[in-house]
């Protein structure tokens, strides 16, 4: 039995059946300075959750009897400002939409290093709520629309589900570039749309449709005339110093980037949204 | 008892009117995609993916979508050459309104126009009043009804298109008398025919399965007073179509303000309070749904010339 974690010290849970790979993460967690508490199930880990409120929870989405899934949704209900991490043996599609939804920090599949878990642990307990505070209108397979914070970590943790979602169906070098691009832009928007005002939304759309996968990204910044950037300048750095030294929005390297590793980059007239596509499925 | 019942038996000139249109059996069914974009619209347990596969499969719209995202509402720098592109840029509540739009407008054909009634002006006034509807929701904090506010002031008036086609001759006489004498409309039809358009139209939604409040707003658009519906959803019908009815004739925000203020049904839904709010100025909020109003029939004007 560990002793109860102090106020100070950070704070883990870990909801999963006792054997050799919880106490690997135990160790792990423990020596990186996380104060552990370890629960067999999730109803132990609820009636804990009464007492105290872990920074992270650590929850398997196949416990007996109550899972992983449901216990996000019970934490989040009851411990909103707790960071919950699933880990799943068995790993599902549907069940990375459920965790993205359900507002899980991170999904994990096993079998997985016990550095890996820290390495998450760490990064979900630097998380504000801002950076969590996503609202999905529609998230389907194929099919996801939502509203996000302007927080470069919220961003990374909607591009590692994405990865999650589609790295069964698209190529891992196609995933890479269009990982690089979704990054790209949004922190553009981040940036340079919102100022790094967190408050502030970025509207995200993405369909994956027929062979294509279509990523919408809008800010509601003043936006910027990309029309010089898109249409080949001679010296991007020249221009890139240039915009900078006149307070302008940057962006014409990865701007360029992107333009060159999607298939069709779209533009409104304002500047605040763009639109990229590539087709995913013509190696066959 | 529905709605429609208790209509048709309140108003005799209904029955009649519905015992007609059976007998001819020609009443159109609701398009198969109109259907789905309601089922999406009223957020029932109905896929995304779905509604991609049916615009995909059928040219006609597919073309549609892709014209319209390429229309100047959009603003768009490059021209969008697919369908996943296209629908990305409309996102679901677009895709869905236009849908709706789209495959109701299809279900009755433009005929020849008399003097005094027009299907294709009714449809535009129709779309703009889609398009105020969903805004003035928004405007006054009742956001949530935004998609069934847009359904209800695209449809409102279907009525008119059933007496149109299968009551021609009386109906543009109704309407010939309305001028004549300075009658009401409403009254007039009620005087003629022993029924409203309203009614009529109340009627062929329930029998297209429309959701209940959908239809109470259509028999209820000209009396929202009389809607029994919380949320009110015929108050949004009968003021967005005021607001367009002031716009197309007159314009100016400021005129319309104080039509609005003037009305009865805006101080009613005004005073319900929360989640219901009054809009911080009434001008301003006139001028974002004027430009709602100006874009409706860019929208669906551009859906309307497709080929079909």
């Amino acid at each position: 039995m560990e002793k109860p974690p102090e106020a100070t010290e950070k704070h883990v849970a870990v909801v999963e059946t006792p054997g050799n790979e919880r106490s690997a993460w135990h160790a792990a967690l423990s020596a990186a300075g996380w104060a552990v508490t370890c629960c067999d199930t999730a109803d132990a880990a609820i009636e804990q959750l009464e007492r105290a409120a872990p920074d992270v929870a650590v929850a398997e989405i196949g416990l007996q009897p109550t899972g992983g899934l449901e216990l996000l949704k019970l934490i989040k209900a009851r411990r909103p400002r707790t960071r919950v991490i699933c880990t799943a043996r068995d790993h599902e599609l549907g069940n990375v939409l459920e965790c993205l939804r359900g507002g899980a920090a991170d999904y994990l599949r096993r079998p997985f290093e016990p550095s890996q878990l820290v390495r998450a642990v760490d990064e979900a307990a630097a998380a504000t709520p801002d950076d969590e505070a996503i609202d999905i209108d529609i998230g389907e397979m194929g099919w996801i629309e939502l509203q996000m914070p302007s927080s470069v970590r919220c961003m990374r943790r909607l591009d590692k589900f994405f990865r999650l979602l589609y790295e069964s169906e698209v190529a891992p070098d196609t995933l890479e570039e269009i990982s690089l691009c979704f990054t790209e832009i949004v922190k553009n928007a981040i940036e340079w749309g919102h100022r790094f005002d967190a408050s502030k939304r970025i509207l995200l759309s993405h369909m994956l449709f027929q062979d294509e996968i279509v990523f919408k990204v809008k800010d509601t910044g003043a936006g910027f005339d990309i029309g010089p950037m898109l249409d080949g300048a001679e010296d991007l750095i020249a221009m890139e110093t240039e915009r900078e030294a006149a307070g302008k929005r940057p962006g014409g390297l990865g701007i360029t980037l992107v333009a060159g590793l999607m298939d069709s980059v779209i533009y409104n007239a304002t500047g605040n949204m763009i639109i990229m596509s590539k087709k995913v499925y013509d190696a066959g | 008892m529905t709605r429609a019942e208790q209509l048709v038996r309140d108003e005799p000139g209904l029955a009649r009117i519905i015992e007609s249109i059976e007998q001819i059996g020609s009443l159109p069914t609701i398009p198969a995609a109109a259907q789905r974009a309601m089922a999406l619209a009223r957020d029932e347990a109905a896929s995304m993916r779905e509604i991609a596969e049916v615009i995909s499969q059928d040219q006609a719209l597919a073309a549609t979508v892709l014209r319209v995202v390429n229309s100047a509402y959009y603003g768009l720098r490059q021209r969008v050459g697919t369908l996943p592109l296209a629908l990305t840029v409309l996102g679901v509540r677009e895709i869905t309104n236009l849908v709706l739009g789209v495959s109701l407008l299809s279900v009755f054909p433009t005929s020849s126009d008399s003097e005094l009634f027009s299907r294709e002006a009714l449809w535009r006034a129709s779309a703009q009043c889609a398009y105020a509807a969903k805004r003035l929701a928004h405007s006054v904090g009742l956001g949530r009804l935004a998609s069934e506010a847009f359904l209800g002031g695209l449809v409102h008036d279907i009525g008119l298109i059933i007496l149109d086609e299968y009551r021609h001759d009386e109906f543009i006489e109704t309407l010939r008398s309305a001028r004549q004498t300075g009658l009401d409309p409403i009254a007039a039809e009620m005087d003629r025919l022993g029924t409203t358009h309203a009614s009529i139209g109340a009627w062929l939604a329930e029998t297209w399965a429309f959701p209940e409040p959908l239809v109470e707003a259509i028999a209820c658009h000209h009396c929202p007073e009389t809607s029994s519906y919380e949320p009110p959803l015929a108050a949004l019908v009968y003021l967005a179509e005021l607001i367009v009815t002031f716009h197309n004739q007159a314009g100016a925000a400021e005129g319309i303000a104080a039509a609005l203020d003037a009305d009865a049904t805006w101080g009613r839904l005004l005073s319900l309070g929360p989640p219901v709010q009054q809009p911080s100025s009434t001008t301003a909020m006139l001028e974002q749904v004027c430009d709602e109003i100006e874009s409706a029939p860019l929208i669906l004007g551009v859906a309307r010339s497709s080929p079909r």
